[in-house]
C-alpha cells in the first residue's frame, strides 16, 4: 500500500499535474445524475415486484428514441418531445407490468422465469426499436456551446440533467417521506404479506412504481443519447452499472440508490484515471461496475441501505 | 444460396454444439436451480482458449481440455460471491460477466485480436484429400461424439445420488442443508462442470468455424440456449437436445423465411422478436416445457435405457 | 446419564421481536422431551437456531459436550442432530422412496463418483432402498413407495417427513409437530415408534406438539415456551399443574 502511495506521488510522470481533478469531480456528478434517473426504477421495481427487471434497460432506449422520434422526425418542440418520450416510457413500464408481469406472478411463476421473460421482453422492445428505427447510429444534431467553470467545461445539457436529476431526487423524497402512496411504497418493498395485510392497495402501488421508474429512466436515456448518440444498445450499456448501483444501494431502496449513483460514478471517473495511468484502455471503465458489483455481493450483500432481505 | 444440403449439415452442426450448451445449462439451471445468465461468457472463453492454442498448433484434445478447465475455473472463481445468496444475485452477476468478458476480449488485441477477433483457426481433424462435403462430415461425427459425452455424463449425473442431492436442493435448499448436505459445494460444483461443459462447446465453434470475434458472444446467444432448456423441458436432458435442434431450426427456418418469401424485416431482428415472444409464450403457458421433467426412482430408468443402447452400440461396431 | 444437548442464554431476534429469549435448556441423553407452548411462542425458531438455521445472537449450544452454535446446519447434521420440520418439506417431482433415500449421506454423492465409481456406491443404494422400504411399510407408506409424492394427503407427507428423520438414524431427533394432520391412531403408532427407537438405539428425542395428552404420556420431561422465554420445566404432572402455564394456556384460548 505505502509503496503504490508512494509511486503514486512520486512518479516520474508527475500524473497528478496532468488531470484536472475538478473535472473528474464534475464529470463524476454528471454521471452520478445520469445513473439516478436510470436506476431509481430499477431499483424500485425490484424491491416492489422482488424480481430484477432485465427490460429496465430497454425502458431507458425507447424514451431515447420516442424523443427522436418526435423531436427530429416529427419536429415537434424539444421539450414538447421530451416530455411526450417520458410519457411513452412510462407507459411501456405501465404496459409491461400489467400485460406480462402481474399475470405472471399471479400464475405464481418462479424467480427464474420472471427473469427470463423480463430479458425476452427486452430483446421484443430492442428489436422492435432496431426494426422500425434501424440499428445505425442516430444523433439528435444538437450542437452544445460550451461553459466553462472555471477549470471545468460544461454543456448545457449537461448542466439541465444535473438540475433535472436535483429536482427528481427531491420531489421523490418528498414522494417518498411525505405521501400516503410513498409511505405504501416503502411499507411494500419492507414486507409485502404485511402491507398487503394492513390493507393496502398492493396493485395500484406497484403500477404507479412501475409507471414512475420507466420514466425517469427514459428521461435518462433521453440525456444519454443527447449527450451522445442514439444507438439500440444505449440502455444495455449502462444496465451493468444500473444493477451495481441497485445491489450497492440495497435494492428498494431509494436513499441507498441516491448514494450508490454517485459513489459509483466517482468510481468509474477514478477508475478511468488510473486506467490512463495503468496504459489500459478506458473501455474498461464498466467493469470498474463489476468489481463494485462483486465486492458488494461479498462484502455487505444486504447493500448499503437494506430493505429486502437477501437470504432465502 | 448454398448448397441446401450443406445449410443443412451446418444447422446439424450448429444444433450439435447447441445441444451441449443446452445440456450444461440444464444441469445449472434445471436440475439445480442455478440461474446462469452468462452462458455466453464461457462459451465464448473456451472459444477464444481453443482459437489461440489451435493457431499455436496445439492438438484438439489438449485446447479441448484446457479451454474446459479454463472455463470451469472461471465459472467457480465468478459464481462464488453469489452462489450463497438468491438465485437473481447469480442472475446479475453472470450476465455482467459477459459484458466483461467481452470487453477484455475486444480490448486485448495481442491475446485476442480485438474486435477483429482471430481467424484461421485449423479444424481439430485433418484429413488430406477430402472434399468440401465430407469435411463437414467429418466435424459433424467430431461434434455429435462430443454431444453424446455430454449427455452420459449429465444422464449418470442426474440418475445417480449426486443428481438427487442437486434436486433437492433445487427444491429446497433448507431441507438439503438439514439432510447434511453441503449446498454451497454442491452448487459451486455443478457450475464449475456446467461452465466447463460450455467451454468445450465454444471449442468445438472455434474450430468449426475457423474464427472467432466478439460480435459472435452477444447475449442473445445466453438467451438462445435459455431458450431451448425452457422450451425442452428443464430437468430433462432429452428434452434440453430436442430444445437445442428446436430452437436451431426455428432460427433457420426464420432466416429462410426472410429469403424465400421476402419479408420486408431485417432476418435477425425477427429471429430474435420471434424468438422473445415464443419464450414469453412458453414461460406463461407450459413452463414445464416440451418434454417434463420424468419422477422415476433411481434403480429404474438408467440402466434399462443405457444396456440396450450400450448392446446395440456393439453390434454396429462389429458389423 | 449425562446431557446431550444443553443451551446456555440463547437468544435470537428479528428485527425488533425477540423470538428466543435467553433460553437455558438441558436434554439427558435416551430421554424423550416435549416442547410446548401457543403459537408464536418461537418453538420452530428455538429448533431453527439449534439446528444451525439461524446464528444465534447470543449464547451458546452444546451437543455432546461439543460447541455448535455458528456451524452450518449440514455440519449440525453430520454431528447426530436431525430435525423435521413444521410444514413437510417435500420434493413433489420425487418418487416417495427417493424422498425418503434423500436424507442418509452416501458415497454416490460425490460427483466422481456419480460418473466413474457406479459399482461402489449401487451397494450402498441397494440397501439403503431396502431400509426405507421397511421403514415405509412400518408407516403404512409402503404401497405409494413408487409414486411421485405430490400424490401424497397431507398427513402422509408427515409420515414422509419422520420417515426421513428415522432413516437417518441419528443421535438426537428434533421432531416439530410429528403428529399434526395426522389421524389419531397414527399419533399413538408414531409416539410407540419413538419411544421403540429411543429403547432399541438410545436415540434421544426432543418433541414440539400440540397433542399435550398424547404427549405427556410419553415424555419424561417437558418445557413449556411463551413469548420466546421457558416459562416451565419438569415432569408431566408438574407442568400440567404449574400456575403459569395453566395461565399461559387458558389466557390463549
Ligand atoms: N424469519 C423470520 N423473520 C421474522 N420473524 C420471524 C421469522 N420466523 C419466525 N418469526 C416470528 O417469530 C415468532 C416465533 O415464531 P415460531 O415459528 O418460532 O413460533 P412457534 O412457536 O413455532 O409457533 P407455532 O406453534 O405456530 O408453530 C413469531 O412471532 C414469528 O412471526
Ligand atoms: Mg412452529
Amino acid at each position: 500500500m505505502a509503496l503504490i502511495i508512494y509511486f503514486f506521488l512520486f512518479s516520474p510522470y508527475r500524473w497528478w499535474m496532468v488531470i484536472n481533478w475538478l473535472q473528474v469531480l464534475m464529470n463524476s456528478l454528471v454521471w452520478g445524475c445520469m445513473y439516478l434517473l436510470a436506476t431509481v426504477g430499477l431499483s424500485l421495481t425490484y424491491g416492489l415486484s422482488r424480481f430484477p427487471n432485465f427490460a429496465h434497460a430497454e425502458y431507458i432506449t425507447f424514451g431515447a428514441y420516442m424523443a427522436y422520434m418526435f423531436f427530429s422526425i416529427l419536429g415537434l418542440d424539444l421539450y414538447l418531445s421530451v416530455g411526450l418520450a417520458v410519457l411513452s416510457s412510462a407507459l411501456l413500464g405501465g404496459l409491461s407490468y400489467i400485460l406480462l408481469f402481474k399475470p405472471l406472478k399471479s400464475r405464481g411463476a418462479s424467480l427464474i422465469h420472471l427473469m427470463v421473460a423480463s430479458i425476452g421482453l427486452g430483446l421484443l422492445i430492442r428489436h422492435t426499436l432496431m426494426q422500425v428505427f434501424g440499428g445505425g447510429i442516430l444523433s439528435f444534431k444538437m450542437i452544445w456551446s460550451c461553459i466553462f467553470i472555471g477549470p471545468v467545461v460544461t454543456t448545457p445539457l449537461l448542466l439541465t440533467a444535473i438540475v433535472t436529476a436535483f429536482i427528481v431526487a427531491i420531489l421523490l423524497h418528498i414522494l417518498l417521506m411525505k405521501t400516503k402512496l410513498g409511505k405504501a411504497i416503502r411499507a411494500t418493498a419492507d414486507n409485502p404479506e404485511l402491507a398487503a395485510a394492513s390493507g393496502i392497495d398492493m396493485d395500484r402501488v406497484s403500477l404507479f412504481t412501475w409507471l414512475l421508474g420507466a420514466a425517469l429512466a427514459g428521461f435518462s436515456g433521453v440525456f444519454l443519447a443527447m449527450r451522445s448518440s442514439l444507438v439500440p444498445l444505449l440502455g444495455w450499456k449502462v444496465l451493468l452499472q444500473a444493477f451495481a448501483i441497485t445491489l450497492l444501494g440495497g435494492i428498494g431502496s431509494f436513499y441507498g440508490t441516491l448514494a450508490a449513483s454517485f459513489i459509483l460514478s466517482l468510481s468509474e471517473n477514478l477508475g478511468v484515471v488510473a486506467l490512463t495511468w495503468l496504459g489500459l484502455s478506458a473501455d474498461y471503465r464498466s467493469a470498474v461496475a463489476f468489481i463494485v458489483l462483486v465486492s458488494t455481493l461479498i462484502v455487505k450483500p444486504e447493500g448499503l441501505i437494506s430493505t429486502v432481505k437477501r437470504r432465502a | 444460396m448454398p448448397d441446401p444440403l450443406m445449410y443443412a449439415l451446418d444447422a446439424v452442426a450448429y444444433a450439435g454444439i447447441f445441444g451441449m450448451l443446452s445440456l450444461s445449462l440444464n444441469l445449472e439451471y434445471g436440475y439445480t436451480n442455478l440461474a446462469n445468465f452468462g452462458k455466453v461468457a464461457f462459451f465464448m472463453v473456451g472459444a477464444y482458449v481453443a482459437a489461440v492454442m489451435a493457431r499455436m498448433k496445439y492438438p484438439f484434445a489438449v485446447y479441448a481440455l484446457v479451454a474446459s478447465l479454463v472455463a470451469g475455473f472461471i465459472g467457480l472463481l465468478t459464481s462464488l460471491p453469489a452462489l450463497r445468496l438468491r438465485e437473481d444475485f447469480l442472475a446479475i452477476t453472470m450476465i455482467a460477466l459477459g459484458e466483461v468478458m467481452k470487453l477484455i476480449v475486444k480490448n486485448e488485441e495481442w491475446l485476442a485480436g480485438g474486435v477483429w477477433g482471430l481467424s484461421g483457426i485449423p479444424p481439430a481433424v485433418v484429413v488430406q484429400g477430402l472434399s468440401f462435403r465430407e469435411r463437414l462430415l467429418v466435424q459433424i461425427a467430431l461434434i455429435y461424439g462430443c454431444l453424446v459425452a455430454c449427455y452420459v455424463v449429465c444422464e449418470l449425473i442426474a440418475k445417480s445420488p449426486y443428481g438427487r442431492v442437486l434436486k433437492t436442493i433445487r427444491e429446497d435448499e433448507l431441507l438439503a442443508a438439514a439432510y447434511g448436505k453441503n449446498v454451497f459445494r454442491y452448487k459451486a460444483c455443478t457450475f464449475a462442470l456446467g461452465s466447463a461443459v460450455s467451454g468445450l462447446a465454444g471449442a468445438l465453434f472455434a474450430q468449426y468455424i475457423g474464427t472467432v470475434s466478439p460480435y459472435m458472444f452477444e447475449p442473445t446467444v445466453t438467451f438462445s440456449v435459455w431458450m431451448m432448456v425452457i422450451l425442452g423441458g428443464p430437468a430433462n436432458n432429452t428434452g434440453a437436445v430436442l430444445g437445442a435442434f428446436l430452437v436451431e431450426g426455428f432460427h433457420r427456418s426464420s432466416r429462410l423465411l426472410k429469403d424465400y418469401i421476402g419479408l420486408p424485416l431485417d432476418p435477425i431482428n425477427l429471429q430474435v422478436m420471434l424468438t422473445a415472444l415464443l419464450v414469453i409464450t412458453v414461460v406463461f403457458y407450459r413452463p414445464q416445457g416440451m418434454l417434463k421433467e420424468r419422477i422415476t426412482p433411481l434403480d429404474r430408468g438408467l440402466l434399462k435405457k443405457l444396456k440396450p443402447m450400450y448392446r446395440r452400440v456393439k453390434t454396429w461396431v462389429r458389423s | 446419564m449425562g446431557s446431550i444437548l444443553n443451551t446456555d442464554n440463547l437468544v435470537k431476534r428479528f428485527g425488533g421481536l425477540t423470538a428466543v429469549d435467553k433460553v437455558t435448556l438441558n436434554v439427558e441423553e435416551e430421554s424423550i422431551v416435549g416442547l410446548i407452548g401457543p403459537n408464536g411462542s418461537g418453538k420452530t425458531t428455538l429448533f431453527n437456531v439449534l439446528t444451525g438455521v439461524y446464528r444465534p445472537d447470543a449464547g451458546k449450544i452444546f451437543f455432546r459436550r461439543e460447541r455448535i452454535d455458528g456451524l452450518q446446519p449440514h455440519q449440525v447434521y453430520i454431528k447426530g442432530l436431525v430435525r423435521t420440520f413444521q410444514t413437510p418439506k417435500i420434493i413433489q417431482k420425487m418418487t416417495v422412496l427417493d424422498n425418503v433415500m434423500l436424507a442418509v449421506r452416501n458415497p454416490g454423492e460425490s460427483l466422481l463418483a456419480a460418473l466413474f465409481r457406479r459399482r461402489r456406491w449401487m451397494g450402498f443404494e441397494n440397501r439403503l432402498r431396502e431400509r426405507a422400504l421397511e421403514i415405509l411399510r412400518f408407516l403404512g407408506l409402503d404401497k405409494h413407495a413408487y409414486t411421485p409424492a405430490s400424490e401424497l394427503s397431507g398427513g402422509q407427507m408427515k409420515l414422509l417427513e419422520i420417515a426421513r428423520a428415522l432413516i437417518s438414524e441419528p443421535k438426537m431427533m428434533l421432531l416439530d409437530e410429528p403428529t399434526a394432520g395426522v389421524n389419531p391412531v397414527l399419533a399413538y403408532t408414531i409416539f410407540d415408534r419413538v419411544e421403540e427407537l429411543r429403547k432399541r438405539f438410545g436415540i434421544t428425542f426432543f418433541i414440539i406438539e400440540h397433542r399435550i395428552e398424547l404427549l405427556m404420556k410419553y415424555v419424561d420431561k417437558v418445557y413449556v415456551m411463551h413469548q420466546g422465554k421457558l416459562i416451565a420445566e419438569g415432569g408431566p404432572n408438574d407442568v400440567m399443574n404449574n400456575p403459569d402455564v395453566v395461565k399461559v394456556y387458558l389466557g390463549s384460548v
